[in-house]
């Protein structure tokens, strides 16, 4: 049995209530000058910050590509490898540096734009409705038992999960390009870094060109243990604006265990994004965590989680988690057997189930065995 | 957690900057939290206790000398209360415990734990406790908890790995395994 597990499964009961810390904010007069704005279906609270509103508009599609950044070592050995370009996809992943470019790109895609995520937004549900269209046509065709979904909102949140699923299970979504910095321009950091990677509609993005120090901080010893701090300091050029940004990481092993933790943050005008990720090895279990959390003016406007756990090269599972202010979590879990895809909402123990497979180049989806809808695979 | 930083805000706060009070609740609501946890053993007082550590200590930062780690402070201001909690509550059950043990012990409850809270809160001392809450439930790394406990990195593993054991052991006794 573990006792960590035990724990941190007891979490939800024990941690306090978040509105504890806006009832102490009430009590002592502290206001926020807020409104809200909802976009994409991602609610902001943001004063007057364009960029900001679509940072949190974007959130929801980065997480969807952010999910290529899980698949990083079991073990999470690191390596100071600058000079280390290709194609990054699922377990290719090995350099500290290599995770840093990855985060700046997930801070890089929040910050591109509104107009992506509402184009991305758009697509979705004009993939939703052609599902729509389609599954009815097919169901006619094909005598499907069961009720089919003709609900666009969930065919289209649908097909976004399996973006993201697929993201994870094709990889090869980033390119990332490294190496001592020749340039003149950003002539204090001595390292450059380019992200490119594929959106949701196949389109090739440049994420940035990163700037950056990376200092090695100290190293501390203890028996058979160690732990070992790194610091990265830099600067992102994105669209022809400059993003400051900052990281750490530290390395801790323990006998015969490891644990990697990352994290970045991007600043922007009023507020910043931390991307944060550990990598956890422990008696033949890897942990992967990843997340990117928003802030703005110092409060968290939403946060999204990504678990990898793997047993011993047996089956895996992908939770994802979504979190925005003043609502409760959203928790997605994800299975791969034998290529065959299941979502489960609530969590791995969750009662909305949905099979998905690849039919005719098109995502199909079941739940408890009926068709529910079809989706435009791209 | 940057204890530096965080003293930094505490004077921005006390300057007027009303903001910094985000950062300063994001850092130390956990070790505050759990300090009052352990003593009370009920998530709706230990709620309650931790309001009115932050109203308490919001109201007098001028005697907090900086540079002396903020989050112990809070966390003691914390412990006082959640100790006078349990007394008042002791006395209004005509029971007349002077000992902080049978304080703990001995105090009403109002929401139940998972009964391995409850474990941990009678077998751990109040350091591995408070360690083992804040690398397992609340997600801290050890160098984080390493700040704000003040202790060495090797302490806080060390301690966090005995009570672990503690834990187990008193878990396999007892049959919850």
């Amino acid at each position: 049995m573990n006792i960590k597990k035990l724990l941190k499964s007891g979490a939800k009961d024990v941690l306090p209530d978040e509105k504890i810390k806006e009832d102490i904010k009430q009590r002592v007069g502290i206001e926020g000058d807020e409104r809200e704005a909802e976009l994409g279906g991602i609610k902001a609270k943001i004063k007057n910050n364009k960029k900001l509103v679509a940072a949190a508009a974007c959130v929801l599609a980065a997480a969807i590509i952010v999910c290529a950044f899980i698949p990083l070592m079991p073990g999470g050995n690191s390596s100071t490898n600058p000079n280390n370009p290709g194609n990054i996809g699922f377990g290719e992943l090995s350099s500290a540096e290599e995770v840093y470019g990855f985060s700046a790109a997930t801070a890089g895609m929040v910050i591109s734009g509104m107009d992506d995520a509402v184009a991305a937004a758009a697509n979705a549900v004009t993939r939703a409705k052609t599902a729509v269209a389609t599954g009815k046509s097919e169901k006619s065709a094909n005598k499907t038992d069961g009720g089919q979904i003709d609900d666009e909102q969930t065919i289209a949140k649908l097909n976004d999960y399996m973006e993201l699923v697929e993201g994870l299970i094709s990889g090869n979504n980033f390119t990332v390009e490294g190496g001592k910095n020749p340039q003149e321009k950003y002539s204090q950091y001595e390292y450059v870094m380019r992200v490119s990677y594929t959106d949701m509609l196949g389109q090739q993005r440049d994420s940035g060109t990163i700037y950056y120090n990376r200092t090695h901080e100290s190293t501390e010893r203890d028996d058979d243990e160690s732990e070992t701090t790194y610091s990265l300091e830099g600067v992102m050029v994105l669209g022809g604006e400059e993003y400051r940004l900052s990281g750490t990481h530290v390395s801790e092993s323990e006998e015969g265990d490891s644990e990697n933790e990352y994290e970045m943050f991007v600043y922007l005008d009023d507020g910043y994004i931390l991307v944060e990720q550990s990598v956890e090895s422990e008696e033949g279990e890897n942990e992967i965590e990843y997340s990117y959390t928003l802030f703005s003016k110092g409060v968290q406007v939403s946060r999204t989680t990504f678990e990898y756990e793997q047993e011993n090269g047996g089956e895996t599972e992908l939770i994802m988690t979504v979190k925005e202010s003043g609502k409760q979590p959203e928790i997605f879990a994800f299975e791969n057997e034998d290529g065959e895809i299941t979502i489960h909402l609530g969590g791995a123990a969750g009662d909305v189930v949905y099979n998905v497979k690849i039919i005719g180049g098109q995502y199909v989806y079941f739940r408890g065995g009926r068709e529910t809808g079809r989706g435009d695979r791209d | 957690m940057n204890s530096a930083k965080l003293d930094k805000k505490v004077a921005e706060y006390m300057a007027g900057d009303r903001r910094a009070f985000d950062y300063i609740y994001e850092c130390t609501n956990r070790a505050v939290y759990f300090s009052a946890l352990y003593i009370v053993c009920d998530k709706a007082y230990a709620e309650d206790i931790m309001q009115e550590t932050y109203m308490r200590a919001l109201g007098a930062l001028e005697s907090y000398s900086r540079g002396t780690n903020f989050t112990a402070w809070l966390a003691r201001i914390a412990k006082n209360l959640a100790l006078n909690h349990v007394k008042k509550g002791a006395r209004e059950t005509a029971s007349d415990f002077t000992d902080e043990a049978e304080i703990r012990r001995y105090g009403t409850k109002e929401t139940e734990l998972p009964f391995i809270f409850d474990v941990a809160a009678k077998v751990l001392d109040e350091q591995q406790y408070e360690i083992v809450m804040l690398c397992h439930v609340a997600g801290y790394k050890r160098r984080e908890v390493a700040g704000m406990l003040s202790l060495p990195i090797g302490t806080v593993t060390w301690k966090n790995n005995e009570a672990l054991k503690k834990l187990k052991e008193v878990l396999k006794k007892e049959g919850g395994l």
